[in-house]
This record gives C-alpha cells, sequence and structure tokens, in this order.
C-alpha cells in the first residue's frame, strides 16, 4: 500500500483503498492521527441536471400537502426517495398550476398563449441567471450550437466548484447526452470568465477525460508520470521557443494554450497520483454509440447510467465534487431532440413536447420525462450505496437540482419550472416537501445551492435574473 | 502577378450591396437602425474598417453599416494573418501522411482553425497524440526508413519527422530538444518507448498543431510582409490538399521557387493533378455545406437508415468532385445544374429508382426537377426537421452561403409563436405564414423564406413531392435583393434556374472558396482580392483556375504586420 498521495487522505479514500466493502475499520488506525482528523471532515456534493423541453405539468405536480403529499407519475421513480425531496412547485389553481407562480423567469409576454418566451430558448440563463447580451445580440454563428456563446460570468456549478474543489482534479464535470446540437446557444456551464464549458458527449470521451487515457496511463505506473513530465518539459520548452516570434495576437492565443495545458498536466498528474494509490474505477460498462444508436437515441438508454456511474466513482475517488448532465439540448437539433426508443415510440422529445394538448403526445411527453427521472433516482441509489467514511453516505451529502428551461414545452413557458432539489443536501435544506411558492426567481434557488455545500454568494446573475437572497424556508 | 485593375470599383456584391436592401430587416427587428453591424456571418468583415485615401482610381467599399470608404487596389493589400489550428481533417490527413496511422483520431476534436484551446481541446490532443504515437511506434517499417533501434536510426527519426511535423527546417535547438526527449524514452526503457514519447511530444507541439507566421526582422507594423518559403508552402498544401507539404514542395520552398510565378504554377500544376487534390475539394465541400455533422442526421422516416445518411453525404460529395474527375474542364455552373446524381443501390432503392449496385453511379433524376447540389437530396434532408421540410433554414441556406448574404437572428425581445403542429390538409408553407406573419417576424422572413419555399417539392428526406399534408405545393415566390436573383418567380425551379446562371452566385462561389483557403472571413483588406478573384472567376466559371487564382491573390501571399513586440 502506497500512501504518497498529494491531497489529503480522508477516510472514504482509505475505505477503497482498503478493500471497499471490508470497511476494515480497524486497519484505519494504523495510520493515526491524520486519518482520524481528515474523517471529520465531509466533503459536500453537488449535481445540475438539466432537461430542455418542459414537462407534461399536468403529469409533474404531487396531490396532496406540504408534508403529506402523493408523487405524481414523472416523480414516481423517486417513491423510495420521498424523503430527500424538495419539490420547488407552483401555486396550484383548479386548472392545474397558475401561471405566474412557482419558479418563473418572466412572466412577460401576455399574448394569447400566455406566458412566452423573454429572451429566447436561452438555456445558459439557468445555471448562470444571465441571458447573452442586453439588447438580444445573441452572437449568430450558424449552426448556433457552434456560437461563440461567452458570456460575462460563470454559471453556479463553477462558482460552487472552484470553492469546494480543494485538490479534486476537476472542479466540475459536465456530461451531455445525445443529440449534440441545437437551434438555439445551448450551453449551461461556464468558466469563471464566462467561456462556455463544453461537455463531455462521448462514453470514451468522458472515460478518457475523468479516469485517464489508456495508453497514457491506465495501468498508472510510474512510466506514465515519467512520460507526463518528459513531454511537458518538451511541450513548454516550445511555447517558451516560440512566444518572442510570434505577433500579439498568437502570442496570446499560445498562451491560452500553454495555461489550459498547465491545468490539463495538474489533473493529469492528480488522475495518476490516485491511480497509483489505487483508487477504484468502475467497471467500463459497453455504451454502443455507432451512427445508429446516436441517430436512433438507442445509446442514450445506457449512456445515462454510464454517466451516473462516472459521477458516483468521481465523487467517491475525490476527482470532482460537482457535476452537471444535460439530458439532451434546446431545440433538439438535427436529431430533433432525445430520443427513447426502448419505450416504444421514436419521436424526439422536442417534438413532443410541442404537445398542441394531444393527449397521445402528452402521454409520451410523460414518459420521457419520467425516464429521466429513473436515471436521477438510479444515481441517487449508486449514491446511497457509497458510504462516505462518516457514517453516512454520499447521497446524504449529495444536493442534485433538476431543472428545466421551460414549465410547458408547447407554449415555450418560463414560469411553472418543474424543478426539484433531491438528496440530503448535508443536512442543509429541510427535505421531504412539496412547496407551492408565489412567483420566485429561479436564481434564489442557485444561491441556496451554492450555500448548501457551504459557498457563500451574497448576489448571483444579473438584470431581472439577478438576486441578492437565496430561497427563504427551504433550510432545516 | 496577375496585371492589377487600378481603376476598378469594389461592389463587392452582392453581399454588401444585398445588406442595403436587408438593412430594413434589421433595422426594424433591433430596433437598432441600419447601422447595427451583422453579427459575425460571411459579410461581417468585410466592412469600411481600413482605407480612407479617396484618390481617383480608388475603390470603393461600401461598409456594412451603410457607409464607404475606399481602398487603392493598385497597392497590394493583406489582412494581419493569425495562427490557424489544423482543422480536425488537416489533423487526420498530415498524421496519415507524416507515420501512416489512419482512422480519424480527430474525431472528438470539434472546433474550427481560430479556436482558442481550452484544456479539454488539450487533453483530446494529448490523448489522440498518446494513441497515435502508440500505434506508430508499433508500426515503425510503415513510415521510418530505419528499423534498427539504435541511435543511427533516431538521428533519421529526427530529421525526418522532425522538419515535416514542424513543416520547415529544424534549427538546431529544435533537434535538441526533440532528441531529448527521445533519448528519455530510450532510456526509459526502450527504442520504441523513446519513439512514443518523441511522437507523442511532436504532435502536441504547437509547431505540429498550428499553422504560424514567425515575425521577420525587423518588421513594422501596417507593413505588408511576403509569406516566407516554408510557410508559404504549408499554406498551399493545407488549401489544395487539406494536408502537409511533400517532399517536392519543401525542395521548392528551400530553393525559393515559390516566389516565382512560373514555378509557383508548375507547383500548383502538380498539386492539382495530385490524387491528394481530392482532399483538398472534399474539405472545401464539407465545410461549403456544412457536413460537419451530417451523419447525426436522424429523419422521421422508417428508411431513412444509418447507410442511407452516410450514402447520401458520400453521393453529395461525389456531386462536386466528380466535376472535377471529368473529361472537360471543372466548371462552377455543373454544380448547380444537372439533375444526374452519384447514387449506390442503397439510394436508389430508397428514391425510388432501379438498380442495385454497391457503387455509386450515376442516376437522372430529371423528372425531380433537380438542380444541382442544391437540390440534392442529401442537402435537402440537411436542411430540415425530423418530420417536415425546413424552408427557414434552406432561404438561410440560400441567403448565407449561395449568395454570402447574412441576415440576424430573430431579436430576443419578440415573442415568437409556436409553429402550428404538422396535420393534414396545412401545407409546411401554410404553417410556416401562420408563424411568420406578425410584422415583426416578416420583416425578416419575407427575404429568408421565399427561396427556401421555392425548395418545398422536396420534403424532410430530400424525396421530390407535389403534394404537402394533401395541399399541392406552392413554390413560387419573390425573391428581393440587390443582384441578379432580384423579382418574382412562379415556380422553385425557376430560380433555380437562375441560381444556376447569376453571375452573384458564381461571384459569392469564388468568396466562399477564398474565405475557406485563408481560413477567415473575408475582410477589409482581403476587398482588393476577392474582387480580383470574382472579376477572373464570374465569367469562366472555372474551378480549377479558381484554385490557382486564389494561391496567386495578395491576400493568399502577404500579411499585413502587427508589429513586433
Amino acid at each position: 500500500m502506497k500512501l504518497s498521495i498529494h491531497h489529503p487522505v480522508r477516510r472514504r479514500d482509505l475505505i477503497r483503498w482498503l478493500g471497499g466493502a471490508a470497511f476494515a475499520l480497524p486497519a484505519l488506525e494504523l495510520f493515526g492521527g491524520e486519518a482520524r482528523a481528515q474523517a471529520l471532515t465531509t466533503s459536500k456534493f453537488a449535481v445540475f441536471c438539466y432537461t430542455p423541453d418542459g414537462v407534461n405539468q399536468n403529469a409533474f405536480w404531487p396531490t396532496g400537502t406540504t408534508s403529506n403529499y402523493q408523487l405524481s407519475p414523472i416523480l414516481t421513480p423517486f417513491t423510495s426517495f420521498k424523503d430527500k425531496m424538495l419539490i420547488l412547485g407552483p401555486q396550484m389553481g383548479g386548472n392545474g398550476p397558475m401561471s405566474g407562480t412557482g419558479l418563473t423567469y418572466c412572466n412577460c409576454g401576455g399574448s394569447a398563449g400566455g406566458d412566452k418566451i423573454p429572451l429566447q430558448h436561452q438555456a445558459l440563463v439557468c445555471l448562470t441567471g444571465r441571458a447573452r447580451g442586453t439588447n438580444g445580440d445573441i452572437p449568430y454563428v450558424e449552426p448556433q450550437d457552434k456560437a461563440v456563446n461567452k458570456i460575462d460570468g460563470p454559471s453556479i456549478d463553477t462558482v460552487i466548484g472552484e470553492a469546494v474543489k480543494a485538490d479534486s482534479p476537476f472542479a466540475n464535470l459536465n456530461f451531455g447526452i445525445h443529440p449534440i446540437g441545437g437551434d438555439t446557444p445551448s450551453d449551461l456551464n461556464f468558466a469563471a470568465d464566462g467561456t462556455p464549458l463544453k461537455r463531455m458527449s462521448t462514453p470514451d470521451e468522458a472515460w478518457n477525460r475523468v479516469f485517464g487515457m489508456p495508453v497514457m496511463g491506465g495501468a498508472g505506473n510510474a512510466s506514465d508520470q515519467h512520460k507526463l513530465t518528459a513531454v511537458s518539459n518538451f511541450l513548454h520548452g516550445r511555447f517558451t521557443a516560440l512566444s518572442p516570434q510570434l505577433s500579439a495576437y498568437d502570442r496570446q492565443l499560445l498562451d491560452g494554450h500553454l495555461t489550459a495545458l498547465r491545468s490539463y498536466e495538474d489533473r493529469k498528474t492528480k488522475l495518476l497520483t490516485m491511480q497509483t494509490t489505487g483508487c477504484t474505477q468502475p467497471t467500463k460498462t459497453a455504451v454502443p454509440t455507432d451512427d445508429t444508436s446516436i441517430r436512433t437515441g438507442a445509446d442514450t438508454e445506457k449512456l445515462a447510467p454510464f454517466y451516473m456511474d462516472i459521477i458516483s466513482a468521481a465523487f467517491s475517488c475525490n476527482i470532482s465534487k460537482v457535476a452537471s448532465v444535460s439530458f439532451g439540448y434546446p431545440g433538439g437539433g438535427d436529431a430533433g431532440g432525445l430520443r427513447m426508443p426502448w419505450l416504444g415510440f421514436t419521436d424526439p422529445m422536442h417534438a413532443i413536447s410541442h404537445h398542441g394538448a394531444d393527449q397521445s403526445k402528452l402521454d409520451k411527453y410523460m414518459k420521457m420525462s419520467q425516464w429521466i427521472a429513473t436515471q436521477i433516482a438510479y444515481l441517487m441509489t449508486k449514491l446511497a450505496a457509497t458510504p462516505d467514511g462518516t457514517g453516512k453516505t454520499l447521497l446524504d451529502q449529495t444536493t442534485i437540482y433538476w431543472f428545466n428551461r421551460h414549465g410547458d414545452g408547447d407554449a415555450h413557458s418560463n414560469t411553472n419550472l418543474p424543478n426539484v432539489i433531491l438528496g440530503g443536501t448535508g443536512g442543509y435544506f429541510k427535505m421531504g416537501r412539496y412547496l407551492q411558492l408565489p412567483a420566485t426567481n429561479p436564481t434564489k434557488v442557485l444561491i441556496s445551492i451554492a450555500n448548501a455545500m457551504g459557498v457563500n454568494v451574497p448576489t448571483f446573475g444579473k438584470d431581472i435574473f439577478k438576486d441578492t437572497a437565496p430561497l427563504s424556508g427551504l433550510t432545516a | 502577378m496577375n496585371a492589377r485593375n487600378h481603376f476598378v470599383r469594389i461592389a463587392l456584391s452582392p453581399a454588401v450591396a444585398a445588406l442595403l436592401c436587408l438593412a430594413a430587416c434589421q433595422g426594424q427587428v433591433g430596433g437598432s437602425g441600419p447601422g447595427a453591424a451583422p453579427p459575425g456571418g460571411s459579410t461581417g468583415g468585410v466592412g469600411a474598417t481600413g482605407g480612407g485615401a479617396s484618390t481617383a482610381g480608388s475603390t470603393s467599399i461600401i461598409g456594412t453599416g451603410g457607409g464607404t470608404a475606399t481602398v487603392d487596389c493598385a497597392a497590394p493589400h493583406a489582412p494581419a494573418l493569425h495562427a490557424r489550428l489544423l482543422t480536425p481533417s488537416q489533423y487526420d490527413n498530415t498524421v496519415t501522411d507524416l507515420v501512416k496511422v489512419g482512422g480519424d483520431p480527430s474525431k472528438d476534436f470539434g472546433g474550427g482553425a481560430a479556436t482558442q484551446l481550452d484544456d479539454l481541446g488539450v487533453e483530446l490532443r494529448a490523448n489522440a497524440a498518446a494513441s497515435i504515437a502508440h500505434q506508430a511506434a508499433l508500426s515503425l517499417s510503415q513510415w521510418s526508413a530505419c528499423a534498427a533501434t539504435d541511435a543511427t536510426c533516431e538521428q533519421q527519426i529526427i530529421d525526418k519527422i522532425g522538419p515535416e511535423a514542424y513543416r520547415h527546417p529544424l534549427a538546431a535547438a529544435e533537434r535538441q530538444e526533440l532528441q531529448t526527449l527521445f533519448d528519455a524514452g530510450v532510456k526509459e526503457k526502450d527504442f520504441a518507448t523513446g519513439v512514443e514519447w518523441f511522437l507523442t511530444g511532436v504532435l502536441q507541439s504547437p509547431d505540429f498543431l498550428y499553422q504560424l507566421s514567425k515575425l521577420q526582422a525587423g518588421e513594422q507594423a501596417g507593413q505588408l510582409v511576403a509569406i516566407p518559403p516554408y510557410e508559404l508552402a504549408s499554406r498551399l498544401s493545407y488549401f489544395i490538399w487539406d494536408s502537409t507539404p511533400d517532399d517536392a514542395l519543401y525542395a521548392a520552398a528551400s530553393t525559393n521557387d515559390l516566389s516565382d510565378a512560373g514555378k509557383l504554377g508548375t507547383q500548383m500544376d502538380r498539386m492539382l493533378k495530385d490524387s491528394r487534390f481530392l482532399r483538398g475539394i472534399t474539405g472545401f465541400y464539407s465545410s461549403y455545406l456544412r457536413l460537419g455533422s451530417f451523419r447525426e442526421v436522424a429523419r422521421d422516416d422508417a428508411g431513412f437508415s444509418t447507410d442511407i445518411v452516410a450514402a447520401l453525404r458520400t453521393s453529395l460529395l461525389m456531386s462536386a468532385t466528380q466535376l472535377y474527375q471529368g473529361s472537360t474542364p471543372a466548371n462552377v455552373a455543373g454544380l448547380f445544374s444537372g439533375s444526374t446524381y452519384y447514387l449506390n443501390g442503397a439510394l436508389r432503392s430508397f428514391y425510388g429508382l432501379a438498380g442495385t449496385d454497391t457503387a455509386f453511379t450515376p442516376a437522372d433524376m430529371a423528372s425531380e426537377e433537380r438542380h444541382g447540389i442544391l437540390t440534392h437530396p442529401a442537402l435537402m434532408a440537411l436542411l430540415a426537421r425530423p418530420d417536415q421540410s425546413n424552408p427557414i433554414s434552406r432561404g438561410l441556406f440560400v441567403r448565407r452561403t449561395i449568395l454570402c448574404q447574412d441576415l440576424p437572428p430573430p431579436p430576443t425581445n419578440v415573442v415568437i409563436p409556436p409553429l402550428p403542429p404538422v396535420a393534414a390538409g396545412l401545407s409546411t408553407r401554410e404553417r410556416l405564414d401562420q408563424h411568420t406573419k406578425a410584422p415583426l417576424c416578416a420583416s425578416c422572413h419575407t427575404l429568408i423564406d421565399p427561396p427556401g419555399f421555392a425548395l418545398e417539392n422536396f420534403d424532410q428526406v430530400g424525396r421530390h413531392r407535389s403534394v404537402d399534408s394533401g395541399i399541392s405545393t406552392d413554390t413560387s415566390g419573390t425573391m428581393t435583393t440587390a443582384g441578379d436573383l432580384n423579382g418574382d418567380f412562379a415556380k422553385g425551379s425557376d430560380l433555380l434556374t437562375r441560381i444556376a446562371q447569376s453571375q452573384d452566385v458564381k461571384g459569392c462561389f469564388a468568396q466562399k472558396y477564398f474565405e475557406y483557403a485563408v481560413s477567415r472571413v473575408a475582410a477589409a483588406d482581403d476587398a482588393c482580392s476577392v474582387d480580383r478573384l470574382k472579376k477572373s472567376f464570374v465569367p469562366s466559371g472555372d474551378l480549377l483556375a479558381l484554385v490557382a487564382s486564389i494561391a496567386n491573390t495578395d491576400s493568399f501571399r502577404f500579411r499585413k504586420s502587427e508589429g513586433a513586440l
């Protein structure tokens, strides 16, 4: 057993190194004071799960009261986690949710169809509390998903991730499920300077990024570190040699590259170190990502749990404490949105979300959201099965935010957002409740989640989305 | 050097001229008046930012904001040249040429030539480099002249791959760095490990990953600098072959032959006849027709399988590349006319034609009002929604790609009514009319939609139709533009016929090819080069001559210095 690691040893890590399920607690004593001291410091984790296209509002909200409620069809997969749910609902009227209540970006519009899009389908507002531009000047590059979509601030997952990162190689991990594309800017996650963060969108990409490239370091042997060092020295030499030969513009471009290279090398070093210390990787399951499965959506059924496995392992191995998963992209791209052929139909989610009150479409809409709920429930099950070393589980320490850009996809409404907080939240929120909120700025929830993660965010967002306080009444 | 046209009025048409009439659309929706510059797009850079010298015989450039400036084309002009990241196809082709490792190692890279790499971009390239190096070390004999595991062979490998990867002769210090890395690997384990570490480093080095313009001694800001021989060799080969130069091109660079018009012409002739030219035209048409994510196109049609999608992409590219293989000189007119496509058996079956051959052979779809690449089933399927045609994206394609015009995105403060659902008794055109009839929407959509409506005879998988949702298709419309496409068309086929003959379309095509070659949107300082290109290309339409002309432009051969440190 080699324990020459760089990050603080925590009890959870030790358990893994010592063989996982055995929980050889007496052996822990061998490591003396450090392990014990560290064991008292528990990490918290956050997962942001995004769904575009709204939900079937009639099948989402529970019935009953704040503390005594019955789950809706879409939320049924969370039955065993009812005590770990905080449903951020709207106020209900005779015909369902009252427009302009609950989490609401903007109850503007006011044309015949009700609430409409205030600022296009800017998914980026969800985690940033910002919209692109002040006069609607989305930089338009065809196709739009390739648009240069830089904004002037970070997303909340970056704020939290950077604050709680400590010695984790990653501040946050971002996963995307097919189809890539989308007919509006679809970025959700942004770096501190507002640069959009790419999502990992294939199993290989995710696996290699989180656990290291097999050729480069899968075995985790000393030679990999030597290679990384030798190549790194060489590359840094090249950047140094080239710099004075370049124009100011190019030098800046390469300086950015070099910064990124350093960041990569730092992360890689940490990952290699972890491998040599024996942190257990999950078994890499086969995910079909041939062209057919990507186009039909068949890969999604395997890809979603694959991502959840990675997130669970990443948390348990201290690789990251924050993650995001996008279940499809706004507008759906060339494939028209997520497709779930295993549910018995191949309609893409975006097309289904424009249900026009057609009952067969509403049923499919419900089933698709329900399947997404099963994936989040699966992650919760995985986290619940992983002890954190303090007598609790990872789920106890995790805050999951399942959020949407729209309330009802058909109307592109921005009210009655079907958003839910899940997990133990480190005991921060009082869970097991179904709230019925008046019109509430969703940015408040972002501040609340940051606070739950121990990160003080006095103000967040911009313009009409800005807020300066968490949502009251959430905490335990 | 071409004879210079001193007394030229640069119209930069149709792009800029068209903007004047598009200004209404922008002004109305943007609320900021016609002075609002179009955000991005192909015309955004061709503006009046430079010039100012107003002499007789100077050239007027109409700025995108509606203003004008003048540039004297008697003197050579070129904008600054910035580092260009190898595109994914350039990366793959270069790796194949260097170490004979195939596949598509760049498949997850994404991004274009101007991308600022973030740490994910760096990581993807690190992983690709490690993987390629590993394979190459196992297949040394495929690409290395020596196979002995000794110091002599190490020298040979460094002296071959080093200059090829950096695309210029190695300086002593550069050579030493490479040897240090190679030696470290040998010392770690064995010779193969040395090869692997060496290649892993080389393939991640900025020298390899970027086309760089190094400062020249004493250059001054604003001064025009001739691109030096080795950089020009790279520029030529990435433009024409979508890959790295070969030995003959390096040899020409080493003797400074590329600055001699005659010798450059000889190299160009050779390169255009080389089989690698197919990569170059494939690269251009993939970019021009935006085929990057074509494999993910999914349409609601049971037969629209992965095989069909793959075959469609091949077929569309062949429509272009086969032009260059024929007995007659490739002409742009052939791109936008003709009803013969190269189809394999699967496509023939899908589109209801006879034949089961697995090869792609010519098939005439004359009865379907087809007009070259614009009506190719692949392009029609690409420009569609999963369950319907998409006149908006088709119209935007005509405006942006075929006419080099730009249109703004919908303003963000507008309420966009949902598109009515697909239903019998309501055609796509009628549904769209409901969607865009609000005055705010209509101000742009009266410009965007008509060329899309002209293609309404093709559904979401590119099949011909004359009835849509039970309604006879209506492909008539009015094209509003400052150029030779302006006017009413009684049916889509009429507009398509005019497109095939349009000078504006040819001029835009020349500009698009130029922008691909220089890997940037045409800037103000490119105006003279672009204008000259158009003037030579529009009358002839000769596609090979266009490539040669582009390589001869000032913009291709010079850069404007931004100054030393």
